[in-house]
């Protein structure tokens, strides 16, 4: 008996579980709070898994999948916030809060580093003075 | 030896206050955005008494149902899944109940069927199952099921020929019978 090659490619085709919850684990819930789609074990999760293995049988993508559920479910179901409108800002604002703090922390310390105790300045200047005169002596 | 100079003292002193003033600024804006945000988007649940939310639904079989305009009817909206075991016991109650409306001629009491966050093959295979004829659609990006803070279903409300909320079922209904009492509290209300 010979297997048609389209036969052995549809065979193959069958998304694995690896395949399924790499996309589901990006993915939540919102019935199940905080739980990612992959490590959710109730119905309707089970329902979304199936879906996804469907998905990716019909040969979409792991973003078509993606934006398929945000069209259908919305930005909830997404594990990361999109990169747009004000989720900008949950990107954008910790790492210029860091490097702000950074900044401030190196000045302090470089300032606090730099700047001369009075006492001692008073004592460095009557030295020079001192090494002055006995210079020109 | 060399000891920094005053005026050197002086500009990183005011370099840093500028740090700190625009941090500071920049931390009000922030919380005052997110404030803004959580304002607009509202926690507030939807009271019995007040005005109930309108919303466009765009029904399995293809027609749009704007709740806006359905005043002078009654309105029981109920938020289901196929995936929900009480649902189903619950579907053929509120179907059967909804006949004795439809079939009295004065369409006086309208039912819409919002499934919450389902598959759609799934949600017409249930509403296919329990032979479900009144109006239904998929709460498309949860934002039905998010004006009225629907936290589970099944949940049930009713709308007044006003337009205002006038009863709240969380949870299963239990009986036909019961389901005539929570769709009876439009005439109370009145």
């Amino acid at each position: 008996m010979i297997l048609k090659p389209e036969a052995v490619c549809a065979q193959d085709q069958t998304p694995s579980d690896d395949e399924v919850n790499q996309i589901a684990s990006q993915l939540y819930c919102p019935v199940c709070e905080n739980i990612p789609l992959d490590e959710c074990t109730t119905q309707v999760c089970k329902d979304w898994r199936d879906l996804i293995r469907q998905r990716l049988a019909e040969g979409w993508s792991q973003e078509e999948i993606k934006f398929d559920f945000v069209k259908q479910y919305g930005e909830r179901v997404l594990g990361e916030p999109p990169k747009q409108g004000l989720h900008w800002m949950l990107f954008v604002i910790p790492p210029m809060v860091i490097f702000a703090g950074s900044i401030l922390l190196w000045n302090k310390l470089h300032k606090t580093k730099a700047k001369p105790i009075a006492s001692m300045d008073d004592y460095l200047q009557r030295v020079e003075q001192d090494l002055e005169a006995l210079k020109e002596k | 030896m060399s000891v920094n100079q005053p005026s050197e003292h002086s500009q990183s002193a005011k370099a840093y206050k500028l740090w700190v003033i625009l941090i500071f600024l920049g931390m009000i804006a922030l919380f005052g955005i997110l404030g803004a945000r959580l304002l607009i988007d509202g926690d507030e649940p939807v009271v019995i008494g007040s005005k109930a939310p309108d919303f466009v639904l765009t029904d399995f079989s293809g027609p749009t149902i704007d709740t806006s305009k359905l005043r002078g009817k009654t309105v029981l909206i109920n938020f289901w899944a196929s995936w929900c075991a009480p649902c189903e016991d619950e579907a053929e109650m509120l179907e059967e109940t909804w006949r004795t409306y439809r079939d009295d001629g004065t369409e006086a009491v309208l039912f819409i069927g919002v499934a919450y966050m389902d598959i759609e093959t799934a949600s017409q295979a249930f509403l296919s199952e329990f032979d479900v004829t009144y109006p239904n659609g998929p709460d498309l990006q949860g934002k039905i099921s998010d004006l009225y803070k629907v936290t589970s279903v099944p949940e049930t409300y009713l709308v007044d020929p006003e337009g205002i909320l006038r009863n709240v079922k969380k949870g299963p209904f239990s009986s036909v019978e019961e389901i005539l009492t929570f769709i009876e509290m439009t005439q109370i209300g009145n």
